[in-house]
């Protein structure tokens, strides 16, 4: 049986956000995403070279490994934001 | 009474909390496979975020972690670099997956890539290669309780019968009451854990050095100081290269969601916030890896030339003058570690052979919901006996393998992507792009001199070549049916 004689055609583009979510929604996911990728050259290859020292030590840790904690500190405040944004959400539909 | 008959009677004491705490709720769960498999949707924040944290602290973690430290100083930091990426990927499938397993009856991460994509023979695959990385994972986990235990009491309980001891409570546990029971033990365990962790990777370096920050200043004047910056040392002590650490954890995070027993949690929670939340909180279980690393790093001055940097720890409790009831929390903690990771990999392992394996290959011999329960309980110990004998009956590098599954796993992650965001994925691409990628990601795990550049992890080029075979193969079939494609875009 042919599928495509009783189905739309489908789209060869991404789809990232569901049809119909509230601009607002897809703002603020998108700045999430770059937040990521900040986050995630911070702990490689070549941001991270320019923090990959000993000194000076922070709270008693190397430079190296306090900038990997700050990094975790960082996607930590970036996912509660988008959280409590989405509940923000959650609430309004449900209104 | 010796230090080692005191240690030996607490870790007898964890074992004995941790058997309750597991059997009570399989009273509750009901008896269905949803129940056994997925704790009938139903879990909450608290139990999530243990269960889920403790898949990261592993023997791996307890014993393998101080280990990198000790010998490979700045190369650890890379266990809590993949941690800032590995999780958020979670946060956006994970409530898409469960409310799909809801509607559709999903409980394993197969189930979910087999319908979006119409393939049995992807289902199949997976549950092959989930069951192919898990046997040696959970061998590492047995390994790490029967080091911990012969080591403490200098061999007194030996090392085949500290690890029957410590999985005989596990399986009993997990045969009884499958996902809450592993739940439940998670909890108890990981706040032991913690707590554990926390002491002792502060004490060790206020009693060996005076403080953590005059351990870090005395290793940096010494001639160990380089190890101290990133990337760090690689395994034969000359310097780890930045393609290396920046692939590792690249290829960790990439694939750290997509490991089947962490994924298939996502249908055991009771809601999107629950899932979410519990995203959220999981950077304050990652910071635990920091004392855990400072264990290993107490070590590089005061402990020089130990060989086995695996058994590192096992090496300080037994040459530091430690307090006998602090030795005995500390190998229970390290119990705990092996436990709470082992009795997932093992709940999993048996559910993703039966569910996605047997079930489907030969539906008319274990199809069915109480014919599939059965099947889950005998692979459970059947998997046992397996990683038993390679725990006990083997020399083989495990650790080495377990590094090399992680490029395997993470090739799963373009298929989880794309079921949820590029609607014109098919079957055909799905499965061609897994098959090349983990082709890709085997051959140059073997011939690592392949790579044009050195040192990068396979799992890189198994993922550029999974991708592009994936896309081209998509688009050059014929769409999936625009029905089942709306469920996975929309949900």
């Amino acid at each position: 049986m042919d599928s495509d004689q009783h189905s739309e055609p489908v789209s060869a583009r991404l789809a990232l956000f569901p049809p119909g979510s509230n601009p607002g929604r897809r703002r603020r996911r998108t700045i999430f995403v770059v937040i990521y990728f900040v986050a995630a050259l911070m702990v490689t290859w070549p941001v991270y070279t320019l923090f990959s020292g000993t000194f000076p030590l922070i709270l008693g840790l190397p430079l190296s490994l306090a900038w990997i904690v700050l990094a975790l500190a960082v996607i930590f405040c970036a996912l509660l934001w988008l959280y409590r944004s989405d509940l923000r959400d959650e609430d309004e539909v449900e209104s | 009474m010796d230090v080692s008959t005191i240690a030996l009677v607490v870790c007898g004491l964890y074992l004995a909390v941790t058997l309750a705490m597991g059997l009570l709720p399989g009273l509750r769960v009901s008896k269905s496979i949803a129940g056994y498999v997925a704790a009938d949707r139903a879990m909450g924040v608290l139990v999530l975020y243990f269960v889920l944290g403790a898949s990261i602290f592993s023997s791996f973690a307890f014993l393998g972690g101080p280990g990198w430290a000790y010998s490979r100083g700045a190369a650890a930091f890379y266990i809590i670099a993949y941690g800032v990426i590995g999780m958020v990927p979670l946060y956006f499938f994970g409530p898409r997956a469960r409310r799909l397993g809801e509607r559709f009856g999903f409980v394993t991460q197969a189930e979910l890539l087999a319908h979006r994509y119409n393939s049995r023979g992807l289902s199949i695959l997976l549950a092959v290669l989930s069951v192919a990385v898990f046997i040696p994972y959970l061998t590492i986990q047995m390994k790490g309780a029967g080091l911990i235990l012969s080591t403490i009491t200098g061999g007194k309980i030996s090392f085949a019968v500290g690890a029957a001891v410590t999985y005989g409570v596990v399986m009993i546990y997990v045969l009884t009451s499958g996902v809450l029971g592993v739940g439940w033990t998670n909890m108890f365990q990981g706040l032991f854990m913690m707590v554990v962790a926390w002491f002792l990777g502060l004490y060790l370096p206020w009693k060996l050095y005076g403080g953590v920050g005059e351990m870090f200043r005395e290793i940096a004047a010494s001639e160990r100081g380089a190890m101290l910056e990133t990337p760090g040392l690689a395994a034969d002590g000359s310097p780890w290269t930045w393609a290396a650490f920046s692939s590792a954890v690249l290829i960790s995070g990439i694939g750290f969601t997509m490991w089947p027993h962490l994924f298939m949690k996502s249908y055991a929670a009771k809601s999107d916030r629950a899932l979410k939340l519990t995203v959220v909180l999981y950077p304050s279980f990652q910071v635990f890896l920091v004392p855990i690393l400072l264990m290993g790093f107490s070590a590089v001055l005061a402990f020089p030339g130990v060989e086995s940097a695996d058994t590192i720890v096992p090496h300080i409790l037994v040459n530091v003058e430690l307090p006998a009831i602090l030795v005995g929390l500390v190998c229970a903690g390290t119990l705990a570690a092996s436990m709470s990771s082992g009795d997932s990999i093992l709940h999993a392992a048996a559910s993703i052979g039966v569910r996605d394996g047997l079930a489907k290959a030969f539906p008319n011999v274990f199809g069915g919901d109480a014919r599939e329960r059965l099947s889950i309980r005998v692979l459970v110990v059947a998997l046992s006996g397996i990683a038993y004998y390679f725990a006990v009956g083997t020399e083989v590098s495990l650790v080495v393998l377990l590094l090399g599954a992680y490029g395997g796993i993470a090739q799963i992650f373009p298929l989880m992507f794309a079921a949820f965001y590029w609607p014109r994925a098919t079957g055909a691409g799905a499965l061609a792009g897994l098959v090349t990628g983990l082709a890709v990601n085997t051959a140059f795990m073997l011939h690592p001199e392949w790579s044009p550049i050195a040192g990068m992890h396979e799992g890189i080029w198994g993922l550029l070549a999974n991708v592009t075979v994936f896309v081209a193969v998509s688009l050059s079939t014929r769409p999936q049916p625009a029905e089942t494609v709306q469920a996975y875009v929309e949900a």
